[in-house]
């Protein structure tokens, strides 16, 4: 198998088993983040998107991020909202307390990563390319990723999630190759351009983006990152053993590739 | 080889080389990229169609769409009149790449889990439903773009190149000259073996300048 095939295949959604007490450092996070930067390919390399890094000294932040992607009464796999409930939950293995299963041994929630970064839409600075192309066309609206009107827009929030996608994912690889993990989450509310202002739904519990007043454009993806503690993630999907009952398995890959010879 | 440097080997491609990477090649690439690339709910809401050396009339209508919407866009926004055919060297690619991709919505269905998430739990999955495709549609791009990069990084293991682009009609009515794709394509692109770069001694200078922002300029510390 290939180095880079064992890279990306060490990967795993954490759901409760981020290491509390070996933090990565803010120098690695910032140094993997600018090698991520060096090697993604933008659209006229505009980046049209904004990454909100929340460390180890955020808790409330990481917990209000928590929070509003509970988005349903049911299905929440980390269970964020049974503090609500002196933590009991109901699965299919029965009656569940999430103590049980989330803390360390010193007692902290093993749900919560180091660091939680949040990427939301932005407006980009036209770069030298932008300005002469704008310039020749007298049209200094061409670009959506640069134009204040147009950016928050389908089109370009559609290219936004694209770029946000290839990002993250090549962050997954360094960070795999410094033997860190990474998870993702894409289950909160989401934001509407209705031309003037953004609308939002609250989720299920009440909550929405309002409690992170630093976010004030859309929320494109959230990644979590930190050192993997050595225990058995009890939330963790299992897509091996089909009689696991996390078992969530991919399509066959001729569900989604079609040749057309 | 590390991954950053593996990667920083990536070239966006004016012209692909006639010769034709193998079909096992591709299907590794893809096969690989499916093994390790994550998607919410394991539905992986996406359709890719490939077209391969012999699809060349599929080939032009699909440049011919990129062309089309170039056109549209720059001659509706232009200040001052403005008439062209939509030619750009940036398309060429899809005229001479040994294989095309197109990523497209799908509608899924429902592994174990998720039907039992249904049955119990009552669960809606938008990803089941052609209804439910536009709310989809975000996730969809972001995943798109996961699956996007590890093509990427496989297909440089074997030397090839792979472009994408988003210059094309979004709406589905607008494919009727590929009718094989059937709900809205979300990111065009190609694969082979690299002729010309786009970044190349011969580039125009203006082209040079479509430099990165700095990192400080994306990244909030809170």
């Amino acid at each position: 198998m290939s180095s880079m095939t064992e890279i990306f295949k060490k990967r795993r959604q954490i759901r409760a088993a981020w290491d509390q007490k070996k933090l990565p450092t803010k120098e690695l996070i910032y140094d993997l983040l600018k090698q991520t930067m060096d090697i993604t390919p933008s659209k006229q390399n505009l980046f049209p998107y904004k990454i909100h890094a929340f460390g180890p000294n955020n808790p409330k932040e990481k917990h209000a991020v928590g929070q509003i992607c509970t988005l349903y009464k049911t299905g929440s796999v980390n269970h964020w909202d049974d503090e609500n409930k002196d933590g009991d939950f109901k699965s299919a293995a029965g009656e569940l307390n999430i103590k049980d299963w989330v803390l360390d041994d010193e007692g902290n929630d093993m749900r919560i990563a180091p660091w939680v970064l949040v990427l939301e839409q932005r407006l980009a600075e036209p770069n030298n390319f932008v300005k002469e192309y704008s310039d020749l066309h007298q049209d200094w609206s061409r670009f959506s990723q640069t134009d204040e009107k147009r950016f928050r827009g389908n089109c370009n929030t559609k290219l936004t999630c694209f770029e946000a996608g290839m990002f993250v994912q090549t962050l997954a690889g360094l960070c795999l190759e410094n033997n860190l993990g990474i998870s993702y989450i894409r289950s909160f509310p989401e934001w509407q351009w209705k031309g003037d202002h953004y609308t939002q739904d609250n989720n299920k519990h009440g909550a929405n983006w309002d409690a992170l007043p630093e976010i004030t454009e859309g929320p494109i993806v959230i990644c979590q990152i930190g050192y993997v503690a050595d225990i058995d993630d009890y939330f963790a999907s299992n897509s091996v053993d089909p009689s696991d009952i996390h078992w969530e398995n991919k399509p066959n890959i001729d569900t989604i590739v079609k040749f057309k010879d | 080889m590390d991954l950053l440097e593996h990667l920083d080997s990536r070239r966006h491609v004016w012209q692909f080389k006639e010769d034709c990477p193998p079909r096992d090649d591709i299907e590794e690439i893809l096969w690989k990229a499916w093994k390790v690339t994550p998607s919410k709910q394991n539905f992986m809401p996406y359709q890719i169609t490939i077209l391969g050396p012999e699809a060349k009339e599929e080939k032009i209508a699909l440049w011919n769409l990129a062309r089309a919407n170039k056109k549209h866009v720059n001659e509706s926004h232009s200040a001052i009149p403005w008439e062209e055919d939509g030619d750009n060297d940036n398309y060429l690619y899809l005229k001479t790449a040994p294989y095309s991709i197109i990523f497209s919505q799908r509608v899924c269905k429902p592994n174990p889990f998720i039907e039992r998430c249904i049955r119990d739990l009552n669960d809606h999955y938008e990803q089941m439903h052609e209804s439910g495709l536009n709310a989809m549609m975000r996730t969809t791009a972001v995943e798109i773009g996961m699956f996007a990069a590890n093509m990427v990084t496989f297909a440089l293991e074997k030397g090839i190149q792979v472009n994408y682009n988003a210059c094309f009609p979004s709406k589905i009515e607008k494919w009727s000259t590929l009718p094989i794709i059937k709900y809205n394509p979300l990111l065009i692109g190609g694969m082979g073996y690299c002729e010309v770069p786009r970044r190349n001694p011969n580039s125009e200078p203006e082209l040079r300048d479509d430099l990165k922002p700095e990192l400080s300029e994306m990244l909030k510390w809170i």
